[in-house]
């Protein structure tokens, strides 16, 4: 069965990277994970999660943030680099 | 229409009520296309008026530029602008043409506006304002329509976000003296659907007395100020123990009880269902906003509570619809609220 989420390519994933950092009271760091990562680095075409992590303070800034914008991604955040599966963050 | 006749018109129709001087025109035409010439403005301006598409009246050194909303040809440019305006856009998103086709595909109820289209589909969501006939109110043609977009939203993998207006709710929300969604949204829309009929429905409400404002600036309830809940809290009947009354901006009900339910605060979120009895909302654009923001779970519970203390058909259409939406509820505290709604004279018969 296909997934339910988009196909997020690089022009687009940077384009709503840049509509949170609009909303943001103040820079923050975000790390690119997994399929995010790569779709970045032009790895890979495109990915279907958005997957985030970063220091802690900075992911509940950003988790804050994103509760504004209403989207229609499927946005994970971790903080301090955890994404093993038994700590599944809630989709955003 | 040549490029200068629609920009102006697309320039002006997002705020049609506002007189606007010649140069205030052109700077606004530059910050939204890009480029605009003074001489250009006047001159096709100029044309405009001798076609009765716009008003200008002189006031002192300068000349006030306003749509005449009287005048059926007004409409005729207008609903020619949208067009315009919507084969731009579809050229440009590929989704966008396919969130067409499918709402094309459906039955045609009326007027289809597309909110901030860009912006959102770079979010891959899509923000619909649907008004309705009054014919269609109260029957399933809303639980048919709900059922529709979802199907759309489940085919395309893309959010969407509806609020469906009747003619009368449409109205007095376009009528209302404070900040209202739906004044927000009108100001960034796109007409999909029957462009005409939707320039016709505002020029109605104009014909009717009302003073059509549209308000450029989003409101995110999420970043409504503490002074502004207070505020508003107190507008609606509940006034907070020691808390004093110092003024503040009007929003609607719905965006306040939006904006409570956001902040998380459980004292004030406890105040929501007394705030919605001792006044009336629309349900429509609270479950609308609810649904936008992620807050139906909760929204739902309080409801629920609500209808146990109070009759009202709106709030009963209102859970059929969360319940036909599958939404989860986020079970309140009854004897609290209820405690609530006492104290604030909330209750029926207190």
């Amino acid at each position: 069965m296909p997934s339910k989420e988009p196909r997020i390519g690089v022009s687009r994933l940077l384009a709503f990277l840049a509509l949170v950092g609009q909303e943001l009271p103040h820079r923050i760091t975000l790390v690119a994970a997994g399929g995010t990562a790569m779709t970045l680095l032009k790895v890979k075409r495109s990915t279907r999660d958005l997957d985030f992590t970063g220091p802690k303070a900075d992911i509940e800034i950003f988790k804050r943030t994103l509760r504004g914008i209403p989207h229609g991604m499927k946005v994970d955040a971790w903080p301090e680099g955890r994404s093993s599966p038994s700590s599944s963050p809630p989709t955003i | 229409m040549d490029d200068t006749e629609f920009r102006i018109l697309d320039t002006l129709s997002r705020d049609p009520g506002r007189d606007v001087s010649i140069s205030g025109l052109t700077r606004e035409i530059r910050r939204l296309h890009g480029t605009a010439h003074y001489a250009n403005t006047y001159r096709v301006l100029d044309r405009l008026r001798t076609e009765g598409i716009v008003g200008i009246t002189k006031t002192g050194n300068s000349s006030l530029v306003s749509l005449d909303m009287g005048s059926r040809r007004t409409i005729d440019s207008l609903s020619e602008m949208e067009l315009r305006k919507r084969r731009s856009l579809l050229s440009k998103r590929e989704e966008l043409q396919r969130l067409f086709d499918a709402l094309s595909d459906g039955p045609a109820i009326g007027p289809t506006c597309l909110i901030d289209a860009e912006r959102n589909a770079t979010l891959n969501r899509a923000e619909l304002l649907l008004l309705l006939p009054n014919w269609a109110a109260g029957g399933d043609t809303d639980e048919t329509l709900r059922e529709t977009l979802r199907t759309v939203e489940g085919k395309l993998t893309m959010r969407i976000d509806a609020l469906g207006l009747h003619d009368e709710g449409f109205r007095s929300l376009l009528a209302a003296r404070d900040r209202n969604p739906l004044k927000e949204m009108l100001s960034r829309q796109t007409t999909l659907l029957a462009p005409d009929l939707f320039w016709n429905q505002i020029r109605n409400a104009w014909a009717h007395g009302i003073r059509i404002q549209f308000d450029r600036q989003e409101t995110n309830p999420a970043k409504i100020s503490g002074r502004d809940l207070v505020h508003n809290l107190r507008r609606f009947g509940y006034a907070e123990f020691g808390s004093e009354a110092s003024g503040g901006q009007d929003f609607a009900i719905e965006s306040l009880v939006t904006a409570l339910l956001l902040k998380g605060d459980a004292r004030r979120i406890q105040a929501i269902p007394a705030i919605l009895a001792k006044n009336r909302a629309n349900y429509a654009l609270l479950l609308f906003l609810s649904k936008k923001y992620g807050v139906q779970g909760e929204l739902f519970g309080l409801l629920k509570v609500l209808a146990n203390h109070r009759e009202d058909p709106d709030l009963r259409i209102a859970l059929r619809g969360l319940a036909n939406a599958g939404v989860r509820e986020v079970p309140a505290n009854e004897a609290s609220i209820v405690k609530t709604m006492r104290t604030y004279h909330a209750l029926e018969g207190t």
